[in-house]
């Protein structure tokens, strides 16, 4: 099974406490916040534990446990070729990109996980119940739905361009970088459109733009772990964002 | 009911009227009314449409909205705002009902084509509406899967719902529809009572686009015999193993099997068989684990076959990569010649379209230009993904021929299909797959065409 489909379709929370979709996104923008206040190696590990164990609380564990081993690694890269950087090049790029790769690491574990426990109606379900409009409900929620969709339709597209002799390699990348693009484009435009168009149709059929109030099988409401999660992670934030302000850099 | 009639001639148009897809997500010209359950769904809120018309479309990929089973059939309770404790009363009444309670809480990539329709006729269902509108159910499943559809449309009837098809077959529907209408050129021209149908000849069938009701009677429509005298070029696969993951059993095992050039060789199996495996596995696409394909006694690896060959798919879009239907033709052919282009596009009859972009054109129309293209780089090995799933009966007459005509070309023509009309019409031999076996290779002469009646299950 190829990632992608992977992380839209593993909803199982594996017996990890269930949080509410809006929860998720808070915390998301919250620690995205947070990785940002400070600058130090121990703050940022802080801030990525925090993440980590979250993660692992929400049914992810062992994920977060892949990410912890990553994070260690690049950190481990850095502190290595830091005395060095100096003499080439290379290693300075090398320093640079295990930098920036920890500095998103958190974000990413996060949105992973968000993405990856939340199921399409109960994103839709606590659309509705934050009061976004309906044509932004109907349209975020198709976009959600199609990326495993376009993961299929790029897998056929590729083996199209293969027999055609078009190709997908390095080599045409790096001489027809333009044209390769439009090889792909084209078709992949032409089938995420017609997808979308599709999968909008089907659920105004069904009654997705019912005015009456939206409810979901699956569980959803700020609960005890929502409320504490929040508070925890706003009071951290708020912290370190009090530090940062009063130039007490963390 | 059963609303019939020619690719294009507006059955889907009446289905859309009717669940007031029309004018909210198509525009158009508008005169005259339309009245379902008293409400005229042209002018009513699309949500109150929706609690009393379901709607089964015909793309099993598109009209799921969420990824599991379950809150597939829920979604539709859910959008009417039930309480918790209803919806999953009704899912669990609606999976009991229509027998697929086997079948909830699956990830719905790993359903085949048949359990996704029923799984949509399910989500459908649970809602409760009075009026059912089924899209050419039948178009992408096996026999086994459109016998199961014929359950579930019997338990839907007993249930006393209106039941609106439109279809192209319609062998399966017998003792299920009670009238059939005819649509021609947008106008509804006449009404028939099943048993008219089956009283149809194949002229009249020609005419109408009507598939014939019973199979055990359909008679050989075809122009030329089966080709039996010993190819020209043969293909030989053996001891050929093919899986997608090292930890999987192989889904595909075949120790030994031949195919001739200048003939149509049919691969037919239910769905998971293996029969779009061995089709990639041939067309180089895939790599073989072990064993060999080898052409007139030459050994030919993936990468020697791929250039060799090429599949038309299903998804005709996804083949198309240009601007206009002649450069799409050209592209990837060593030496462009314009003779041979010519030539090319009158055989296919893209002569009138050669300046169009292709996304522009019909699905037929598509189809051919693709079939172009693989004809213009000469190609000499043809596979083909259900040609003619969802194509009316003239049209499935005409791709039989365009297949029989690039098998005269002198071309290994493969054709994966479900469609036993087709196999008739136009193929020379069959090939059978089960459980990622070859099981048998046969001619279609008289004895073969029982056998291939018994492999289907037809009379």
């Amino acid at each position: 099974m190829n990632p992608l489909e992977k992380l839209y379709t593993e909803q199982g929370h594996n017996g990890g406490i269930v949080f509410d979709p809006r929860t998720k996104a808070t915390l998301l923008v919250l620690l995205d916040i947070a990785v940002f206040l400070g600058r130090s190696l121990p703050y940022e590990a802080a801030v990525f534990l925090v993440c980590v164990l979250i993660v692992a609380v929400g049914g992810m564990a062992s994920t977060a446990l892949r990410y912890c081993a990553v994070f260690s690694l690049l950190v481990a890269v850095q502190q290595l070729i830091g005395p060095m950087v100096g003499q080439s090049a290379v290693l300075s790029l090398v320093q640079f990109l295990a930098v920036a790769v920890r500095k998103v690491l958190p974000c990413l574990l996060v949105a992973y996980w968000a993405v990856g426990t939340t199921g399409v109606s109960e994103f839709a379900a606590a659309l509705w119940g934050s009061g976004v409009p309906k044509s932004a409900i109907i349209t975020t929620s198709v976009a959600f739905r199609c990326f495993p969709t376009i993961s299929e339709e790029w897998r056929a597209i590729r083996s199209a361009m293969k027999m055609r002799g078009i190709g997908t390699g390095l080599s045409s990348w790096l001489f027809h970088p333009i044209q390769t693009i439009a090889h792909i484009y084209v078709p992949l435009f032409a089938s995420v459109i017609s997808i979308s168009d599709e999968l909008a149709a089907a659920a105004l059929c069904r009654g997705m733009d019912d005015p009456a109030p939206h409810t979901c099988l699956a569980q959803i409401g700020l609960r005890t772990q929502d409320w504490l999660a929040l508070a925890l992670v706003a009071a951290g934030t708020a912290a370190a964002a009090a530090f940062a302000i009063a130039g007490k850099g963390l | 009911m059963l609303l019939c009639g020619k690719s294009g001639c507006g059955k889907s148009t009446v289905l859309r009227l009717l669940n007031g897809m029309i004018p909210e997500f198509f525009d158009g010209d508008l005169t005259g009314r339309v009245r379902v359950g008293g409400m005229d769904p042209t002018t009513c809120p699309q949500y109150k449409v929706a609690r009393q018309v379901g709607t089964v479309f015909q793309n099993p990929r598109t009209q799921f909205y969420t990824l599991d089973t379950t809150s597939e059939v829920a979604f539709g309770c859910e959008n009417r705002g039930m309480p918790r404790a209803e919806i999953s009363r009704r899912v669990n009444e609606a999976a009991a009902d229509l027998g697929i309670a086997a079948l909830m809480n699956r990830n719905i990539f790993h359903l085949s084509g048949g359990e996704k329709q029923r799984v949509a006729i399910a989500s459908v269902y649970a809602t409760g509406p009075e009026v059912l509108l089924l899209d050419e159910p039948s178009a992408n499943l096996d026999f086994p899967a459109i016998r199961e559809l014929r359950r579930t449309l019997d338990i839907l009837r007993s249930k006393g719902k209106t039941i609106l098809i439109a279809e192209h077959r319609t062998w399966y529907l017998e003792g299920i529809v009670d009238r059939a209408v005819y649509l021609d050129g947008g106008k509804a021209s006449d009404v028939f009572a099943m048993g008219e149908l089956a009283s149809l000849t194949r002229s009249q069938r020609l005419e109408t686009g009507i598939r014939p009701v019973k199979l055990e009677g359909f008679d050989l429509p075809r122009t030329v015999a089966p080709v039996k005298d010993t190819p020209m070029h043969e293909m030989h696969l053996a001891d050929l193993v093919f899986s997608y993951s090292r930890h999987a059993a192989p889904s595909l095992s075949v120790p030994d099997a031949q195919f001739g050039s200048g003939r149509v060789e049919a691969i037919v199996g239910d769905n998971g068989a293996g029969k779009s495996t061995l089709a990639s596995v041939v067309c180089g696409l895939a790599r073989e684990q072990r064993g060999s394909i080898e052409i007139d006694g030459a050994v030919l690896s993936a990468r020697k076959r791929l250039p060799l060959s090429y599949e038309v798919m299903q998804e005709a879009n996804h083949q198309l990569f240009c601007d206009s239907v002649e450069e799409e033709v050209v592209l990837g052919a060593s030496n462009p010649g314009t003779r041979g282009l010519e030539s090319v596009l009158g055989q296919l009859d893209l002569l009138d379209v050669r300046g169009r972009h292709p996304l522009t054109l019909s699905g037929g129309q598509k189809q051919r230009c693709a079939i172009a293209a693989a004809m213009f780089c000469g190609k000499k090995v043809l596979v083909f993904d259900e040609p003619t799933s969802g194509l009316d009966y003239a049209h499935m007459a005409q791709t039989a021929t365009l297949l029989r005509e690039l098998a005269a070309s002198g071309a290994f023509v493969l054709v994966v299909t479900h469609d036993f009309e087709l196999a008739l019409a136009a193929c020379d031999r069959v090939t059978e797959m089960k459980g990622g076996k070859v099981t048998a290779q046969y001619g279609l002469d008289k004895g073969g065409v029982a056998r291939l009646r018994e492999f289907f299950g037809i009379g």
